[in-house]
C-alpha cells in the first residue's frame, strides 16, 4: 500500500532504488488500462471509417492496424523497462540532454512534452464531445450539450484527482464490465449477418488499402499513455507481455465489430450511418424477449468505456504537466484544466467538425507515437552502447 | 481508497460532493412519464389531394385496452384513435399532428408503417430520409405497402385483437416463422436501397373492413415501386433469396381427375453458381428440398415408392414452373434484382462488376436456370 504523498513527486527521485518507489500497477491492471482506453476510442464510428476506403475488406485493415500499435507499444515498453520508475518527462530529459548538459535536455524535451500534453488534452475534449453527440442524437434529445459535457468531465476529473493506483483499480474493475457485454453483443449481432456482404475478399487495390490502414490505426491511439503509466508499473516481464495483450484485446474486439457491421449492413449502407455500432445494436434482437432493446444496455456499457478513456487521458495529461513544472499535487492541474477542457469541447460547431478534428488529432498523434518514442529509443540504444563501450575499455580483459 | 492530503480539505470535498450530486440531474430535460406520451403504434402515409402527404397515426387508448372485455365494435372503435394530418413531408405531417394531440408524440413503439401504393410508386426517398434521421424510429419496423389507402390499415377491425397493429404484427411474425413470407424489416429496406447490387421489397397488403390479405410482396426499383408478386410467385423467391422453406404447395398431379398432393417442405438447401461469359452473367441455381406429404387425393392404390417418385418429380416440375414465372416477371417486366444475385455476382467477379454501369440491364439479360430436387421423407400416418 502506498503512503499518501509518496507518489506525487516521482520526478524528483530519478535514480531511486527499487524498494523505495512504489510500483502499484500490476500487469493485469496494465492490460485493463490499455483495453479500456482503446475500446472507448472509436468503437462507435470505426466500421464506417474502416470500410470507407477498403470496402468489404475493412475488417482486415482494422486487424492489420494492430501491428502498428504493437510496434509503438513495443518501443514504449522497452523504454519503460530501461528507465524503471520514471515517466517520460524524466527520461526524455536524460536522453536528450546527456549527463554533461542536463539543462539542454530540459529545453529540448519541453516542446515535445507540451505537445504531448496538448494532444492528450484535445483528445479528452474531443472524445467527450463525440460522446455527447451520440447521446444527444440517440438518447437524450432535449438535454443541453453542456450539461452532458460538464457531468462527464466532472466525473472524469474526480477520478483523475486520485493517484495512479486508484485509476488502475477502477480500470481493472470496469474492464470485464466493458469487454464482456461488447463481445456478447457483437457475437449476437452475427445472427443478421449475410456473409455475401464480405465478398470479394480483396476488393480494392493496395493504395486504397494502405490509406484505410492509416485511417484505422488512428483508432489505436491512446496507448502512448503508457509513457506516463509505465512509471508506476511493476518492472517485471509479465508487465511487458500485458501491454501487448492490452493492445490485442481491443484489436480483436474492433475487428469483430467491424466484421459484424460489414456483414450485417454492407459497406454501402455503412456510409450512410452516422454511428454504425449503435445501429448494429438497434437491429439486434435477442430471442425470448428478455431484453428487447439491446441498445440500452450497450449504451450504458459504452458510457463506462468512454469514462475510463477520458479519465486516463486526463490523468496522464495532468501527470506530465505536474512533472514538467514541478508542481506538488497534480490535483491542482486537474482542476485548472477543467474549464479549458470544457471550452475545447464546445469549440466544434457540429458533428462533422468533430469528426474532422478527431481525424486531424489522430494523424498528429500517430506522428507523435511513431516519431517520439522511436527517437528516444534510438537515443537510449546509442547511450547504452556508449556506456557498454566505456566499460569495455575499463576492463580490457573481458 | 486512501484520500490524499489534498482531498482532506473540507471545502474541496464539499465542492466535489456537490459536483457528484449534479450527476443525478442528468436526463431531467428528457424525462417524460408514460402518461404524458402519445404512443404511436402505426403510421400511415397517403397522398393528399394537393400533392402533399396525408400522415395518419394510430394512437392506442390504454384505459380501453386494459379494461374492456368485449369487442370494440366497428372501425375506429374504443381501443384506439386514428388522427390524420397533412404535410409536405413526413416530419411536417408529424409536427402538424402534434398540434392536434394533447401529449407529446412518441414514435418509439411504432411497429408498422403503412405506405399507400400511390406514394410508393411515386418516390419513397423523402419518407425514408425522415425515418432514418429520427432515432426513435426503429429499424425493426414492418414496412407494408397498401393497395389503396394506407389509412385503411390503421382503421380496419380484425376482431381478434383490439389493436389492428397488434394483429398485423402477429400475422407477419407468424408468416415469417412459417416461411409464407420472407422476414423483412425497415432496416432491410434501407440496406437494399443503399446497395447497388439488389433492390428492396416490402409487404403488399389488401385491406378491407374486417380483413387483411397479406401474402404478396411489392417490388421496388431504387426508391420506386414497380409492381408486386402474388402468393405463388413468392415461393421461389423465398427459396432463392432467403434460402428458407417457403409455404406448403398443393401440386396438381392430375387436375382432370382431381388428384392433388400437398407437399410440406422441411429442409431447403440452395446452391447458386455464377459464371460470367462474353459479357453476360449466368446463374445456375440448384435447390434441394426435403419434405413430407400432408395430403393426397388420389383414389387408386398404387405402388407407394413409385408413387412417391412420381410426386417428387411433379413437385419439382411445379416449383420450376413457378420459378420460371417469377423470373420472367422479375427479369423482363420489372428488371429488378430482388433475389440478391447481384451481391453474389459482385462477390465472385469484382473486376467485371467494376466495368458494368447498370446491373439491372445485365440482370434482365442474364441466363438463370433453376433446378429443383425434391425428396419426400415422410408421408404422415396413412400408409397408402
Amino acid at each position: 500500500m502506498a503512503e499518501p504523498g509518496s507518489q506525487s513527486n516521482i520526478a524528483q527521485r530519478v535514480n531511486v532504488a527499487k524498494e523505495e518507489t512504489p510500483y502499484v500497477i500490476a500487469p493485469r491492471q496494465v492490460t485493463a488500462i490499455l483495453s479500456c482506453t482503446l475500446i472507448g476510442m472509436g468503437v462507435l464510428t470505426l466500421p464506417r471509417i474502416a470500410s470507407h476506403w477498403a470496402h468489404e475488406a475493412g475488417w482486415m485493415s482494422v486487424l492489420l492496424g494492430m501491428f502498428m500499435a504493437m510496434f509503438g507499444i513495443g518501443l514504449i515498453s522497452s523504454l519503460g523497462q530501461r528507465f524503471v520508475g520514471q515517466t517520460v518527462v524524466s527520461y526524455s530529459r536524460q536522453l536528450l540532454g546527456g549527463k554533461t548538459r542536463p539543462r539542454l535536455g530540459v529545453v529540448l524535451s519541453f516542446p515535445i512534452l507540451i505537445s504531448l500534453a496538448g494532444i492528450w488534452l484535445a483528445d479528452t475534449s474531443m472524445i467527450t464531445r463525440a460522446f455527447s453527440e451520440v447521446i444527444m442524437a440517440a438518447v437524450l434529445e432535449n438535454t443541453p450539450m453542456n450539461v452532458i459535457l460538464f457531468l462527464m468531465l466532472a466525473t472524469a476529473m474526480y477520478l483523475a484527482m486520485h493517484e495512479a493506483e486508484v485509476i488502475a483499480r477502477v480500470n481493472e474493475l470496469l474492464f470485464p464490465l466493458i469487454v464482456i457485454p461488447v463481445l456478447l453483443l457483437t457475437l449476437i449481432s452475427f445472427q443478421n449477418a449475410r456473409w455475401n456482404n464480405l465478398l470479394p475478399l480483396f476488393p480494392v487495390d493496395w493504395r486504397a488499402f494502405f490509406i484505410s490502414l492509416l485511417a484505422t490505426s488512428v483508432f489505436y491511439k491512446g496507448f502512448e499513455m503508457m509513457l506516463v503509466f509505465s512509471a508506476f508499473t511493476q518492472p517485471i516481464s509479465a508487465a511487458r507481455r500485458a501491454q501487448f495483450v492490452g493492445i490485442g484485446i481491443p484489436a480483436l474486439l474492433n475487428t469483430l465489430i467491424t466484421l459484424a457491421a460489414i456483414a450485417v449492413f454492407s459497406y454501402e449502407e455503412l456510409e450512410r450511418l452516422m454511428w454504425p455500432t449503435l445501429e448494429l445494436a438497434t437491429s439486434t434482437e435477442i430471442p425470448g424477449l428478455i431484453f428487447e432493446r439491446v441498445e440500452a444496455a450497450y449504451l450504458a456499457v459504452w458510457v463506462a468505456a468512454i469514462f475510463t478513456a477520458i479519465s486516463n487521458f486526463y490523468f496522464a495529461t495532468a501527470k506530465i504537466l505536474q512533472e514538467t513544472f514541478r508542481i506538488r499535487h497534480h490535483q491542482w492541474i486537474v482542476l485548472g484544466l477543467f474549464p479549458l477542457l470544457l471550452w475545447l469541447s464546445n469549440l466544434p460547431a457540429h458533428v462533422y467538425q468533430v469528426f474532422h478534428w478527431i481525424e486531424i488529432l489522430g494523424y498528429l498523434s500517430v506522428l507523435l507515437w511513431l516519431g517520439f518514442p522511436l527517437i528516444l529509443w534510438l537515443l537510449a540504444q546509442i547511450r547504452l552502447r556508449e556506456k557498454n563501450g566505456n566499460r569495455r575499455t575499463d576492463h580490457p580483459g573481458q | 481508497m486512501k484520500p490524499s492530503t489534498f482531498c482532506h480539505r473540507p471545502h474541496v470535498a464539499l465542492f466535489l460532493v456537490l459536483l457528484l450530486a449534479g450527476m443525478f440531474l442528468t436526463g431531467c430535460w428528457d424525462r417524460r412519464d408514460i402518461e404524458q406520451r402519445s404512443l404511436v403504434s402505426a403510421i400511415g402515409i397517403d397522398k393528399g389531394a394537393a400533392g402533399d402527404y396525408l400522415i395518419s397515426i394510430q394512437v392506442p387508448i390504454p384505459n380501453q385496452i386494459a379494461g374492456s372485455t368485449g369487442t370494440g365494435g366497428g372501425g375506429g372503435g374504443e381501443a384506439y384513435r386514428v388522427i390524420t394530418s397533412t404535410g409536405d413531408t413526413l416530419m411536417e405531417g408529424l409536427n402538424n399532428l402534434q398540434k392536434r394531440t394533447n401529449q407529446m408524440i412518441f414514435v418509439g413503439h411504432t411497429r408498422v408503417i403503412a405506405i399507400s401504393e400511390e406514394v410508393a410508386r411515386e418516390n419513397m426517398a423523402s419518407i425514408i430520409d425522415g425515418l432514418r434521421r429520427k432515432s426513435s424510429f426503429r429499424r425493426l419496423l414492418w414496412p407494408i405497402v397498401v393497395h389503396g389507402e394506407a389509412r385503411n390499415l390503421l382503421t380496419f377491425s380484425p376482431k381478434l385483437e383490439q389493436l389492428p397493429t397488434v394483429f398485423v404484427m402477429d400475422q407477419l411474425k407468424t408468416s415469417s416463422k412459417l416461411g409464407i413470407l420472407p422476414k423483412l424489416s425497415l432496416g432491410d429496406m434501407y440496406i437494399a436501397m443503399s446497395k447497388t447490387t439488389e433492390e428492396p421489397i416490402a409487404y403488399y397488403a389488401h385491406v378491407s373492413k374486417e380483413d387483411i390479405q397479406l401474402d404478396q410482396l411489392a417490388v421496388f426499383r431504387g426508391n420506386r415501386m414497380v409492381g408486386h408478386l402474388n402468393a405463388h410467385e413468392i415461393i421461389p423467391l423465398i427459396h432463392i433469396r432467403n434460402q428458407r422453406n417457403g409455404p406448403d404447395v398443393t401440386v396438381p398431379i392430375d387436375p382432370e381427375k382431381n388428384v392433388f398432393v400437398t407437399f410440406h417442405p422441411k429442409k431447403t438447401k440452395t446452391r447458386i453458381n455464377t459464371r460470367f461469359e462474353e459479357g453476360k452473367p449466368s446463374f445456375q441455381i440448384r435447390i434441394r428440398m426435403d419434405g413430407s406429404i400432408t395430403e393426397s387425393t388420389h383414389k387408386e392404390i398404387i405402388n407407394p415408392v413409385r408413387w412417391m417418385n412420381e410426386v417428387e418429380q411433379a413437385t419439382a416440375a411445379y416449383y420450376e414452373k413457378l420459378a420460371k414465372k417469377t423470373l420472367q416477371k422479375l427479369q423482363k417486366e420489372y428488371q429488378a434484382d430482388i433475389l440478391r444475385l447481384g451481391t453474389l455476382f459482385r462477390g465472385r467477379y469484382p473486376e467485371a462488376w467494376k466495368k458494368i454501369d447498370c446491373w439491372q440491364t445485365l440482370f434482365s439479360n442474364a441466363e438463370i436456370q433453376v433446378a429443383y430436387d425434391v425428396r419426400i421423407r415422410q408421408t404422415g400416418l396413412e400408409k397408402r
